[in-house]
């Protein structure tokens, strides 16, 4: 718990660590001009100074390098490593320097091997590839009006969109959806078919190598790839989010793409032909469920941040009656039976003893349920077909859902015939409620908010607890502040998850720090603190000092613990 | 209700360097011609939109480098697409010869399904020149693109903008109906066989 973790980088320390540097090697080796970057260890995979987006075929002199009228960027790979997840990150130093191995011994430590990409062009052309790889790698949306530092200090915004963009397309590189941040117009549609292009080429080009592109970093911008062949799925941040983080992001978008396609569907269309233009197939539901989930994260999202869904605090005694009603009216084609509230909080949960819901179906089912029903009004019914891609990839479920205005009931079952039969069930349900006098008792469970003032820890502003155990998390109240999100995004990537227990402590001061101006009215203080049955993240701005905070962290554990049959839906109801 | 959506088609445009590629896809999409010459490093991407018939297409055109060196990308470049251009220079016997290994590597590298029926599209550049420079008469080359599978055949002038057009209407023609030629069915018939350990039979339903 006292663990160290200040200062800490989006991209631990530990990476250092872990590279296959010889001890007795001076780190600036590379920088030798009379020396080929040619890897100095046997390498298994073949190395990618073979590879080459405009460069000679292997072995590239330094001196060679230098001699290009223009070097615009560079990449270098970690290499492989063998206990350590975040390996394959490509680290490109700033474009602007020529000089780039001497950037920083950083980078320096990663050129092994190299992938290099440079032009030959000296008017800035716009449309050259390693132009455009700049234009991704740099303006994630070229639409920016404000840089990612400067919007810091936008506090009446509490939107993030200008600083985070996702992209879908096809192994052949073909676009098949981006976040537009607004209308998809023309102009942009041609430029994204265009990144896409680039990013293919790119990810293919580390694929023929026999290594897998996982992340670009230059300057502030993060470009993460998942791979989900014949998809790939790309994200671009500038909120010094991790790899893993942006992963998980690119899951969940990916988990919604196949809940209305479902994987086989997917396959057996790229099979057939691998430049399948999936786009022209989406339909306009599923291209507004993309861009309200996309928005949701970009927006900011707990939930997706720590991989969790959040519960209304109900008494014990309320939940039990609320279990009972459903496993009572239950019928034998309800497979899951659901109590949500409209932002998605979690209230009750039917389900076979021997089947359990993953959190990523859980956000996929609630984000398409809330986009159909855009006012959430009383008494609005859905019928749906849903893979739920962590239960089964390889089918559908059929989600019966019903509105009653303050929270849904949603019935799923296996068999598509049965929507009168799952309707019937919902009613029945739904008018025990009525007749056992519990819709008033959730309607105010869900309005009353958690307050900082019930918990022992006066100090805390704003907190995150996730029940490991349950994958659910409170929160005190929504995180609208686009600063909050900004603390809480770089708290969760500053903690090491390698290790069991993980202690992280941040501080942004009101003055530079770490040479970013923040440019916040007070001292900012935050916590995370990462165990095998929790994770918790604070943030204060009321006290500084880390023993305060601590104590204040372990008051609120304590506090979550001792009501976790009130905080967290507990074993559901389960047959 | 299928929706009324723009396809994107992926093309290919192949050949030695030098043949005038990246001048013919500038030309056609942008307009402009450019004396400098540049070779291209890897590959290039131009989008741009085109209406076939009642149909709005949007084409992403690959224009890749000729240069040896770059060849070892090809499997990257060329997986899916839709249409592969094949481009010679009218005063350069080689790049003509070289049409039918180019047109090879791309079916090998490509891994077409089907590569009898695979729409290419020869282009004779630069036909602006002197006649006395030109070393591949039209009759020739006309007689080769029959040999080759009866393909489609452009004498252009990237350089005056000559059979460009027309050249890119067939190119996006045969990608358009090479890209239709798919099968997409949403029926969600993916049943999942669910089978609960002690199915409870004493339910109340």
């Amino acid at each position: 718990m006292e663990e160290d973790a200040v200062n800490n980088e989006t991209y631990s320390a530990n990476n250092l660590l872990t590279t296959e540097i010889q001890p007795n090697q001076p780190q600036r080796r590379i920088a030798s001009v009379s020396r080929p970057p040619v890897p100095t260890r046997p390498q298994k995979r073949p190395s990618l100074s073979s590879l080459t987006l405009g460069g000679l075929r292997s072995n590239i002199k330094v001196s060679e390098l230098q001699a290009q009228p223009t070097t615009e960027i560079s990449f270098q790979n970690i290499g492989k490593s063998n206990n350590f997840t975040d390996t394959n990150s490509i680290y490109a130093p700033s474009t602007q320097s020529n000089n780039f191995y001497d950037n920083s011994d950083v980078q320096t430590i990663r050129t092994n091997p190299t992938l290099t990409i440079y032009s030959d062009e000296d008017d800035g052309d716009q449309n050259s590839f390693t132009s455009r790889l700049e234009q991704i790698i740099s303006h994630p949306n070229s639409d920016l009006k404000f840089g990612a530092d400067e919007s810091f200090a936008e506090a009446e915004d509490d939107q993030l969109p200008d600083d985070k963009q996702f992209f879908i397309l096809s192994n052949a590189g073909k676009l098949i959806y981006a976040t537009s941040g607004g209308a998809m117009d023309d102009q942009n549609e041609v430029k994204y078919i265009g990144y896409v292009g680039v990013i293919q080429t790119v990810v293919n080009s580390f694929l023929l190598d026999g290594s897998e592109l996982k992340s670009i970093v230059s300057g502030s911008t993060r470009i993460t790839i998942m791979n989900q062949s014949p998809i790939i799925l790309v994200a671009v941040s500038k909120l010094k989010e991790s790899e893993q983080t942006l992963l998980n992001q690119l899951d969940l978008i990916y988990s919604f793409l196949l809940s209305t396609l479902s994987k086989p569907q997917i396959i057996r269309s790229f099979q057939n032909k691998e430049g399948f233009d999936l786009r022209k197939h989406l339909g306009r539901a599923d291209l507004s469920g993309l861009d309200a989930l996309c928005r949701e994260i970009i927006n900011f999202d707990a939930g997706v941040l720590v991989g969790a869904i959040e519960s209304v605090r109900l008494r014990k005694t309320t939940r039990e009656k609320l279990s009972q009603m459903l496993i009572n009216n239950r019928n034998k084609d309800v497979l899951y039976g659901l109590l949500v509230d409209p932002s998605g909080r979690l209230i009750s949960v039917m389900r076979p003893k021997t089947y359990t819901l993953h959190t990523t179906d859980l956000q996929v089912l609630f984000s398409l349920v809330f986009n159909q029903w855009k006012s959430f009004s009383d008494g609005e019914e859905l019928w749906l077909p849903v893979c739920l891609s962590k239960f089964n990839s390889a089918g559908f479920l059929y989600a019966f859902a019903k509105s009653l205005g303050s929270f849904a009931l949603i019935l799923i079952g296996a068999d598509k015939t049965k929507f009168f039969e799952m309707r019937e069930t919902a009613q029945k349900m739904l008018d025990d409620l009525e007749t056992k006098n519990l819709l008033n008792t959730l309607k105010d469970a869900i309005t009353r908010p958690l307050s900082t003032f019930e918990i022992p820890a006066p100090l805390v502003n704003h907190f995150i607890y996730k029940s490991k155990r349950h994958l659910q998390y409170i929160t005190p109240s929504k995180i609208e502040s686009k600063k909050l999100k900004k603390y809480y995004l770089k708290l969760y990537s500053s903690v090491d998850r390698h290790t069991r227990i993980s202690v992280s402590y941040l501080r942004w001061d009101k003055s530079a720090y770490n040479g970013e101006s923040y440019g916040v009215g007070r001292n900012i203080a935050g916590l995370g603190w990462v165990t095998p049955n929790y994770e918790l993240y604070l943030i204060t701005g009321s006290v500084m000092r880390k023993d305060m905070l601590v104590k204040s962290a372990k008051s609120i554990v304590n506090w979550c613990r001792k009501n976790e049959e009130r905080l967290f839906v507990y074993n559901g109801a389960t047959f | 209700m299928p929706l009324k959506k723009k396809t994107l088609l992926k093309v290919i445009i192949l050949g030695d360097s030098g043949v005038g590629k990246t001048s013919l896809m500038q030309q056609f999409v942008n307009g402009k011609f450019s004396h400098q010459y540049k070779a291209t490093i890897g590959a290039d991407f131009l989008t741009k939109e085109l209406s076939i018939d009642d149909k709005t297409v949007t084409m992403q055109i690959w224009d890749t480098a000729g240069q040896e060196r770059f060849q070892s990308l090809g499997v990257a470049f060329y997986r899916g697409a839709d249409c592969c251009v094949l481009v010679y220079d009218v005063t350069n016997p080689k790049s003509f010869e070289n049409i039918s290994s180019w047109k090879d590597e791309f079916l090998i590298q490509a891994n077409v399904k089907d590569p009898e029926n695979f729409p290419f599209v020869i282009i004779g550049n630069k036909v602006d020149v002197d006649e006395s420079k030109k070393a591949i008469s039209q009759k020739k080359a006309q007689q080769y693109a029959i040999n080759l599978g009866n393909l489609p055949i452009f004498q252009t002038s990237a350089k005056e903008a000559v059979n460009i057009d027309q050249a890119f209407d067939v190119i996006a023609r045969n990608a358009l109906q090479q890209e239709e030629n798919e099968d997409f069915n949403t029926d969600f018939d993916d049943a999942i066989n669910i089978q609960l350990e002690n199915d409870n039979q004493n339910c109340a339903c």
